[in-house]
């Protein structure tokens, strides 16, 4: 391998914190939803590397399911995106607060 | 794949395919095609000739997988038919809804019999994409799809920490077979700190998905919003199967770093759980913080570590699962087209009007609450037991403790149900599928109370 794993955990790492501060900080809906792509890209990002480390084709394969799996969940989250913002006119999650107690 | 692979997959499959030829089914049958499947997929579980079937390399055919599996095909059965009435005064499609409680019951059938972390995932995606639909369906009602944003958000943030924890147990011990990482971080692989933070973010997804303190803010909103048998599936079936996981193939508690971890979650989820249920005047709102409680004590049988143990946590699981399924469903059933009656005030005088099903909801609170004969009672006793026998000495008593105060907030819708109201009642008398759920939560809630011995028996049998 001519990249050390240590490197690659480091850079996902990275980018892993990176999604996850936007996902935290971030206030709008599709900022959130950018920010938890990021996160699983640097998800695929290990197994990838960790697939070449280990010098079997597991990690890469679950890489393809991730993406697959990924995209579903994109999809529900875009229909419930444009179901909210027809109904509700914003995409602020702030201002989703009608349960209280 | 031999065709013994593929006997082993049939209940699952039948689940996968029933989800799929729902859609085809007339508006008026889907619910009872629905039932169908989940019960066909229940008894082909339990076919002899499945006995000689082999475990496929993701999901496991034994007998603890297939246990879990007819109990949570009976959960969906029991939704589908909670939900007849209550889909026809708000216009559900009701081909879609039972297809989504399928697929819902395929994921957890797969989480639970997971014997990879790659079904594990899968599994556990596959119930959660499920529920982001489920939770917001009713889309007559303006909380739905602010409860599915809510259960979205955390569910998203949860799958993103389960895949980076499961990526890095793997570049950590080079394979994903449950036991395999298991026996490899306890032996102290090449990379034992690295396994370890893959083993904690997989542990905080878990706690997201069971609704432990402090990953439960999602839970009372969600409960709130969902239509009222969605809330009773997600609170038995989903919380439920991750348990079912957690007791049988990811003994967490032999990986000694993490116990200080799920003792702390389980303590605070009991403490917080507890002082937030007390203020409730929200019946459903008072059964997700109650739930925090409940699997805070759930944690207690995985801390364990042991045989007994996990056979106390399965007994606590059936006996908290009919109470809560046959607590919702009395929401449901309870619902008119005005809404659902979940504030204390709209529940006052039931005793009055139908005297069954306030006798039951106070069998059902009674029980959760742990007071003798029923189910919650021997439950509790069983699994503080066998915490007891582990060690965990400060973790019973703070039980004990919260369970004590527990009463007080059980109690204050029952009182409300015996005082005179004049509030209107939108509901009409209960269906049969309604009264075949609930009249059966009913019964096994006593049987487990009274004579919990066969139950303990079959679950010794399957727990492996």
């Amino acid at each position: 391998m001519i990249v050390p794993l240590g490197h690659v955990l480091i850079l996902a790492g990275l980018l892993f914190v990176a999604g996850l501060a936007g996902v935290l900080l971030r206030r709008n809906l599709i900022m959130i939803l950018i920010g938890v792509e990021i996160m699983l890209n640097a998800v695929s990002l290990t197994l990838v590397g960790a697939s070449a480390y280990w010098r079997h084709p597991d990690g890469q394969l679950f890489a393809l399911l991730l993406m697959a799996v990924a995209a579903a969940e994109v999809t529900v989250a875009l229909a419930l995106v444009i179901y909210l913002k027809r109904s509700r006119g914003t995409l602020d999650v702030n201002r989703f607060d009608g349960m209280k107690g | 794949m031999t065709g013994d692979m593929l006997l082993a997959l049939l209940p699952l499959l039948v689940l996968f395919i029933g989800s799929v030829s729902v859609l085809f089914v007339p508006e008026r049958q889907a619910l009872v095609y629905g039932v169908v499947c989940a019960l066909l997929a229940a008894v082909l579980a339990w076919w002899p000739w499945l006995s000689v079937a082999s475990d496929t390399p993701l999901v496991s055919s034994g007998f603890f997988a297939r246990g879990c599996l007819t109990l949570w095909a009976l959960l969906g059965a029991a939704t589908c038919l909670l939900s007849e009435r209550y889909r026809a005064s708000r216009q559900f499609a009701a081909p879609e809804f039972a297809a989504l409680v399928l697929f819902c019951v395929f994921g957890m059938s797969v989480l639970s019999a997971s014997t990879s972390l790659v079904s594990l995932f899968l599994g556990l995606e596959a119930m959660t994409l499920a529920f982001y639909v489920l939770i917001a369906f009713d889309r007559g009602n303006t909380t739905g799809a602010e409860a599915g944003l809510k259960y979205l958000l955390p569910g998203f943030l949860a799958s993103a920490l389960l895949a980076f924890g499961i990526a890095l147990v793997y570049a950590a011990t080079g394979t994903f077979v449950l036991s395999d990482t298991v026996a490899l971080t306890v032996a102290g692989a090449s990379m034992h700190t690295i396994a370890l933070l893959g083993w904690t973010l997989i542990l905080a997804a878990i706690a997201f998905k069971a609704s432990l303190a402090p990953f439960h803010l999602w839970t009372p909103d969600v409960y709130q919003g969902a239509p009222a048998p969605v809330a009773g599936l997600l609170a038995s079936g989903s919380k439920g199967a991750v348990f079912a996981l957690l007791l049988a193939s990811v003994p967490l508690a032999l990986i000694a770093p993490l116990r200080p971890l799920l003792a702390v979650l389980a303590a605070l989820s009991m403490i917080v759980g507890t002082f937030a249920a007390l203020p409730q005047t929200n019946l459903k709102r008072m059964l997700a913080y109650s739930s925090v409680v409940h699997m805070g004590y759930m944690v207690l049988a995985v801390l364990t570590g042991h045989q007994v143990g996990f056979e106390a946590g399965m007994f606590y699981l059936v006996s908290y699962g009919a109470a809560t399924v046959a607590a919702f469903g009395l929401v449901a059933s309870l619902s008119g087209p005005s809404g659902e009656p979940q504030n204390y005030a709209a529940l006052e005088g039931l005793a009055a009007r139908s005297p069954w099903r306030a006798a039951l909801l106070t069998m059902l609170l009674l029980s959760l609450a742990g007071f003798p004969p029923l189910a919650g009672f021997m439950g509790k006793f069983v699994l503080f037991s066998a915490a007891l026998d582990a060690g965990y000495v400060w973790l019973v008593v703070l039980a004990l403790f919260s369970s004590l105060v527990s009463c007080y907030y059980y109690l204050r819708p029952v009182m409300r149900l015996f005082r005179s109201g004049q509030t209107a009642a939108d509901h009409g008398p209960a269906n049969g599928g309604e009264r075949l759920v609930l009249g059966l939560c009913g019964i096994i809630l006593v049987i487990a109370g009274i004579y919990p011995g066969p139950i303990l028996r079959m679950i010794a049998a399957i727990v492996p």
